[in-house]
């Protein structure tokens, strides 16, 4: 087991790692940008190195500063948590090269499934179901026009290099697509670098379910039931439950079985994702793979009883996994809400300082976050503060412990999303379960 | 106000709860601020300004204004202007373990010299003086790992 990890990230997942070390006996090292030199994970940690200014271009994506604190402070091993350079494979590279265990899949892995093309090809050899769409990047408004014909509209033309909901455009009609094929391409290569782009059937209304898997360097993988992510603004998950209210026993074992098979034929370790739409036929396709821990895995903990940060850990170094498929069972109903530091209307950003600060407690619920009274909130850097979750032994139950903990919960000085989640968990569509990924552009229209 | 004034005064707001008390007439100001185990009290005259941080939880008594300086120790006042760590990194004054350090204090320096280097990831990175100034102090060991923003040295500018 690792003597000593350096966390290469902030806020509340950098406290998740932490936690998680301290429970295994682990020394932790903390970096951070001189904005954060009052942050919660700088203080918990065994040691600190301030490795740049505010930018996180020059702090917390600097791979030099972060491979030189690992060095200065002999730690063994990296933890990105997510965001900054999870999934960055030529960090995880410049770790394997400098013999510190990035603690994720190999960079030549996380390559492979990183890129949405070859990711797409890789899961179609093992027969997981993709969006009918193109295998590769499409070249000209001619064969465009041939795939989007041949797969059906409506289509989505989508950016190879995209991510985070962004370089997406749907095309309802052959007329209109030239055109946004077109656009697409220039909007790829100012956004991300790189014009290829590629065309896929657009479900309308599909849910966005995605499943949890956990691997080691033995060849061993299983699936930790799924996720449903499909409340949503702009692509930006707000709100998330375990199990999905689609989820039939029957469609998660295909679900987690698919994503299994394709896992182990990459030969990926570590824990990731699988994403994946379903929709109304309860037919999945394969979406993307996020090859790294996610901001939403409490509510998989919650069901299934798996502490995934201490397996990931665990199976980085080199210990096979504690688990079969079958010790793993859902229990009850676990939902997260991600609680922004944004206009609960507007959704437009509130950093500042939290006057009032204080957390809801009681049976089943948790509360993971990095701020505290009187901790002012800064504009540098992404705006969740807290993660909100509840468990219970029904949805309906769930639902009711969320809407009594968002009650409890003060934040005051700045403003958040409490307003809008507490919201929906009075909503007649979310309560009946009727959530699919148009669901918050709905309320807000209401 | 006298010495012994000033130390019944103090004493009386130990004997309550005030954390802070301050009192000004037309020729004097006092303030006494307790803060956990530290007093700190200032006395402004036309005169003097003077301040003390003493350690103890016993608060120490400032001389009356106009004399001479028999303070207690106060916080000395750093001259010059620090040179930090733009990098992460190991701090090494000379350019090789055998040669003689790049500067020693009360060197005059001048800009675009170089002060030490830092290595960062096998890398030699060379730090130089932005302007012309003498080194008051050198504040790191050689070999010593240094942070962003930590202090190297300290310099008087010319």
């Amino acid at each position: 087991m690792f003597h000593k990890i350096l966390i290469a990230n902030r806020g509340e997942i950098a406290l998740r790692i932490i936690r998680a070390c301290k429970e295994m006996g682990i020394k932790t090292v903390a970096v951070y940008s001189t904005a954060d030199s009052e942050s919660l994970h700088v203080r918990l940690a065994d040691e600190s190195i301030c490795i740049g200014p505010p930018p996180s271009l020059q702090s917390y994506l600097n791979i030099n500063a972060i491979i030189s604190a690992a060095e200065l402070t002999d730690a063994e091993a990296i933890h990105p948590g997510y965001g900054f350079l999870a999934e960055n494979s030529a960090f995880a590279e410049i770790c394997e090269n400098c013999g510190i265990t990035f603690i994720g899949p190999a960079s030549e892995v996380m390559r492979l499934m990183g890129d949405k093309i070859s990711a797409r090809q890789a899961v179609t050899r093992e027969g997981v179901p993709i969006l009918p769409g193109t295998k590769e990047g499409v070249k000209d408004g001619n064969e465009a026009l041939k795939v989007a014909r041949k797969i059906g509209f409506p289509v989505i033309i989508k950016a190879t290099a995209g991510g985070g909901g962004r370089g997406m455009k749907i095309v309802h009609s052959p007329a209109a697509l030239p055109n946004a094929f077109a656009t697409s391409r220039a909007e790829a290569q100012a956004g991300f670098g790189n014009p290829e782009v590629y065309i896929e059937k657009y479900c309308v209304q599909p849910r966005h379910v995605e499943i949890q898997i956990l691997a080691d360097k033995h060849g061993n993988v299983i699936y930790l039931g799924e996720r449903d992510c499909s409340i949503q603004r702009r692509h930006q998950k707000l709100i998330e439950e375990a199990p999905s209210t689609v989820s039939t026993p029957e469609l998660r074992k295909a679900m987690g079985e698919a994503a299994v098979r394709a896992v182990r034929a990459v030969g990926y370790n570590s824990v990731g994702t699988m994403e994946f739409l379903v929709d109304k036929e309860n037919n999945f396709y394969f979406m993307e793979m996020n090859t790294r821990i996610q901001v939403e895995h409490p509510v998989t903990e919650m069901v299934t009883g798996v502490d995934i940060v201490r397996e990931q850990i665990r199976s980085a170094a080199g210990l096979k996994l504690r688990y079969r498929q079958s010790d793993i069972k859902i229990n009850g109903h676990a939902i997260e809400c991600r609680i922004n530091a944004e206009d609960p209307v507007k959704f437009t950003p509130s950093p500042g300082k939290i006057t009032a600060y204080h957390t809801p407690g009681g049976l089943g619920v948790r509360v993971d976050s990095f701020v505290y009274d009187q901790y002012t909130v800064l504009p540098y850097y992404d705006s969740l503060i807290a993660k909100l979750i509840v468990h219970a032994e029904t949805r309906d139950d769930a639902i009711k412990r969320m809407a009594r903990a968002l009650d409890e919960y003060i934040i005051e000085g700045i403003k958040t999303t409490i307003p809008f989640q507490k919201r929906v968990m009075a909503s007649k569509d979310f309560i009946e379960g009727n959530v699919d990924t148009g669901f918050i552009e709905r309320a807000v229209l209401e | 106000m006298d010495i012994k004034e000033i130390k019944s005064l103090i004493k009386m707001i130990m004997e309550t709860d005030i954390s802070e008390f301050e009192l000004e007439n037309a020729d004097e100001k006092i303030r006494i601020k307790r803060g956990e185990s530290q007093e700190i009290v200032h006395y402004q005259s036309p005169q003097q300004v003077i301040t003390t941080h003493p350690m103890a939880t016993q608060p120490e008594v400032v001389p009356a204004a106009g004399s001479p300086a028999a303070l207690v120790p106060a916080p000395a006042v750093e001259k010059g202007e620090s040179i930090t760590s733009p990098i992460v990194g190991t701090f090494y004054r000379a350019p090789a373990p055998d040669a003689p350090p790049y500067v020693e204090v009360g060197q005059v320096v001048e800009k675009g010299q170089v002060l030490c280097i830092i290595e960062a990831m096998k890398l030699m990175n060379e730090i130089e003086a932005e302007y012309r100034g003498t080194i008051l102090k050198i504040c790191k060991e050689n070999a010593q790992p240094v942070e962003f923003g930590e202090a190297l040295f300290i310099v008087e500018p010319l």
